[in-house]
């Protein structure tokens, strides 16, 4: 190793790095161990994941992440050499570790320089140790107490294979399933998680090859690649110039060859960045385990966590927005839907309840379910209570459907719980669930049933940076709509659409859906047709989960792809705008934000 | 203005008219000065804000400085430029009549704001005072600090 402080910083970032992502793969190991009881195979990679970092930190010289990580180690490898036996306590405090290792490494990124005061824990991970090894009434003398700084323990602790100038390499070959996620490891099972990691280990050479690459960088290239879609637009249009008006000329031909494979050559391209930003759910799911535990922990009741489809590769940006909806969704189904032990028994049901959250890809789109078997929404009461707090009138909450009315929990100020509690209704409601779910323009929606139990369902689309479009027309200006929401598009006369209480509905297969002129709706005053109402419309219905309704415009002129750009420097939150394009013109075309006009206008007639 | 200071106490500042007006606005704010393209109306946006653009790839706001501060409308023309600037890090176009020249000028004729009621009076930084004009300069900052929240 140099003396040089780049260098030293870049293994110390590694570090980190490294020691993040084995706090992230073994946590949710540990929830499964006190779920299965003592799985060897489990407890070796526990232990081998955290002798790693406890090596690395000690070549370091972080000696508290060293004292820490050996403390916990102590425990584990008596553990796993069954000299002890896993109990509840134990599994406290080594969990207790890991938060403290994942404090001390914030601290080593953030630079601080601030320190946390470990003697507490270690005490506490030493007692209870003793404890564990007198309650099994072996005679071993107590963990040795780390000896704080000394050649003597780092020496101990980093392995012959470590060689200083490569300390950070070898852990990086061991774990595939690491940042880029691109690589088939990263899909696999938290079951196969075990299997994988000792196969690793046992062959690291043969690991498929990852890179650590800067976000930024792949972002960069994102960028460019739009602008290549872009430009590829505008040449498409450009040359289907020349086919009309130059056929033929045999040059022409040429372009149309060239253009067409730089078409198809685009799109790989595309989605070859694309793919380079996915990475599996995992990343988020993995908190989960010990989230759902500590939870249900700290209300008394049995939950059992089940996740299907964690492999789903989804876009960064979705990754980094959906974990906390997704833990506010669960807190919220373990805190209220699940019952107590002695409701769900007096119920018939069986006393553990369950929480199933199931990821799967859907055309476009990720859907996310969570699921629990509790007791499901009270309709009623929750309508009371609406009424009480002033969200609904009377006579609204009587007319409501019940599909209607579970939306109640999403209005800000809602919260059926009586008391609030340590988790969840501190005022911070499901509403921040919904904002947060449409910021990634998706969309939540909830379904219950009494005793059986309650339904988030949350759609995303799969990334945020291109989706397919509808492009529309009114008063010759051009508006993309996301194609995702849009269930049908019709031509309709002007005596299909009937006028309910100064509403424009219009009845498609026997059901009413309210009409809205896209022209009124985006300020643009009248419908530019002065008056002189066309004989026929084009009409986009729109469906944002069960809410419907239907968009006039002027014509349709097609689907496209198209690259959303954000809006810098304006307000657009009154505009129903969610960002903009440019097209294969050049032009600048604004996108819609369908899922923020679904909200206000059912906000305005209360349907 | 700090950091215009070229020279000691040197202003260096672009000049345009409004309204038969002289503004000037910092020279280090300004990225580039095109003539007037299509302009994309953004819905339900403040009335100054005439729409948006696109500079290369990128959509970039167009402010309207006439109805920004208040003066009475005229269509584009054969010399309206808009003015692209860099503003705390986001780029903007303000439509301005016409870019007249780059102006050197020390400090020392620029005197400050008179006190007025007019609402637009808190954009200004100062006013310059040459030979035989007055010289507005913006305080661009302020007004786009404005303008972003509107």
């Amino acid at each position: 190793m140099t003396d040089e402080i780049d260098e030293m910083e870049e293994i110390i970032i590694e570090f980190i790095a490294e020691a993040e992502e084995s706090l992230d793969k073994i946590e949710p190991l540990f929830v499964e161990l006190e779920q299965k009881g003592e799985d060897k195979d489990l407890l070796n990679d526990i232990f081998r994941s955290m002798h790693t970092i406890k090596g690395a930190a000690g070549f370091l010289g972080f000696q508290l992440i060293v004292s820490v990580a050996h403390s916990s180690e102590n425990i584990m490898k008596k553990l796993r050499d069954r000299e002890i036996s896993l109990s509840k306590e134990l599994m406290d405090v080594i969990l207790k570790s890991i938060d403290m290792l994942r404090l001390l490494l914030e601290h080593l990124k953030a630079k601080d320089g601030m320190e946390e005061d470990i003697a507490p824990l270690v005490k506490e991970l030493e007692d209870a140790l003793n404890t564990a090894i007198s309650g099994t009434g072996i005679a071993e003398e107590p963990g040795e107490p780390v000896e704080s700084g000394t050649a003597a323990t780092v020496a101990e602790n980093i392995e012959p294979r470590e060689e200083p100038e490569t300390a950070g390499i070898p852990e990086s070959a061991q774990n595939p399933d690491a940042q880029t996620g691109s690589s088939p490891a990263g899909q696999q099972e938290t079951a196969e998680v075990a299997q994988a990691a000792k196969d690793n280990a046992q062959k690291p050479k043969e690991t498929p090859q990852n890179l650590r690459v800067d976000i930024e960088r792949i972002d960069k290239v994102m960028d460019l690649a739009g602008e290549v879609v872009l430009v590829r637009n505008r040449l498409l249009n450009i040359s289907k110039y020349f086919n009309r008006n130059y056929s033929v000329d045999s040059q022409t031909e040429t372009l149309m060859e060239t253009v067409s494979f730089l078409d198809r050559v685009t799109s790989d391209l595309q989605i070859a960045v694309m793919k380079m930003r996915m990475q599996p759910i995992k990343k988020v799911l993995s908190k989960f385990p010990r989230l759902v535990r500590d939870i249900s922990a700290s209300v008394n009741k049995e939950v059992e966590l089940i996740i299907h489809g964690e492999g789903t590769e989804v876009d960064k940006s979705v990754i980094e927005h959906i974990g906390d909806p997704m833990t506010h969704i669960l807190r919220n189904s373990i805190d209220h839907g699940l019952e107590s032990t002695e409701e769900r028994i007096a119920k018939g049901k069986p006393p553990k309840g369950t929480v199933i959250i199931n990821i799967f890809q859907k055309g476009n789109q990720i859907v996310i379910e969570v699921s629990d078997d509790g007791q499901g929404i009270d309709i009623e009461k929750l309508k009371k209570k609406a009424i009480e707090k002033g969200l609904l009138t009377e006579e609204d909450a009587r007319k409501m459907s019940d599909d209607a009315a579970t939306d109640i929990i999403f209005m800000p100020g809602s919260s059926t719980k009586e008391f609030a509690t340590e988790l969840s209704g501190r005022g911070v409601g499901m509403d921040v669930v919904k904002t947060n779910i449409s910021l990634l323009n998706g969309y939540v929606e909830v379904s219950t049933e009494k005793d059986a139990g309650t339904t988030f369902k949350i759609c995303i689309p799969l990334t945020l940076a291109i989706i397919q479009a509808l492009m529309v027309e009114v008063s010759g200006a051009k508006y993309a709509i996301p194609l995702s929401p849009i269930e049908e598009t019709r031509k309709v006369s002007k005596e299909e659409i009937e006028n309910i209480t100064g509403q424009n509905v219009i009845v498609i297969r026997d059901k009413v859906c309210p009409l809205f002129e896209l022209n009124i709706l985006l300020g643009n005053g009248s419908n530019g047709n002065n008056g002189n109402e066309p004989d026929h419309k084009y009409i986009v219905v729109i469906a944002m989960g069960d809410r419907r309704f239907c968009i006039a415009v002027d014509s349709l002129l097609g689907q496209e792809e198209v690259v959303i750009k954000t809006l810098e420097g304006i307000d657009t939150t009154s505009s129903y705008v969610l960002g903009a394009t440019i097209t294969g013109d050049g032009k600048v075309v604004f996108i819609l934000d369908v899922a923020g006009m679904s909200r206000k206008l059912f906000e305005l007639i209360k349907l | 203005m700090e950091t215009s200071t070229v020279a000691e106490n040197v202003l260096q500042l672009v000049s345009f008219t409004l309204a038969n007006e002289e503004y000037a606005v910092d020279i280090l704010n300004v990225q580039e000065i095109n003539r007037i393209t299509e302009i994309t109306k953004v819905p339900n946006a403040p009335d100054h804000v005439e729409g948006v653009v696109n500079l290369r790839g990128k959509v970039i706001p167009v402010i309207n400085l006439r109805k920004k501060f208040g003066l009475p409308e005229k269509g584009a023309g054969d010399t309206t430029r808009i003015i692209i600037m860099d503003i705390q890090g986001v780029t903007n176009g303000l439509v301005v009549d016409s870019v007249s020249e780059v102006l050197r000028i020390p400090s020392g004729i620029v005197e400050p704001p008179p006190v007025t009621a007019n609402m637009s009076s808190k954009f200004i930084k100062g006013i310059a005072k040459l030979e035989n004009r007055l010289i507005i300069l913006i305080d661009i900052d302020k007004m786009m600090g404005e303008a972003v929240q509107v």
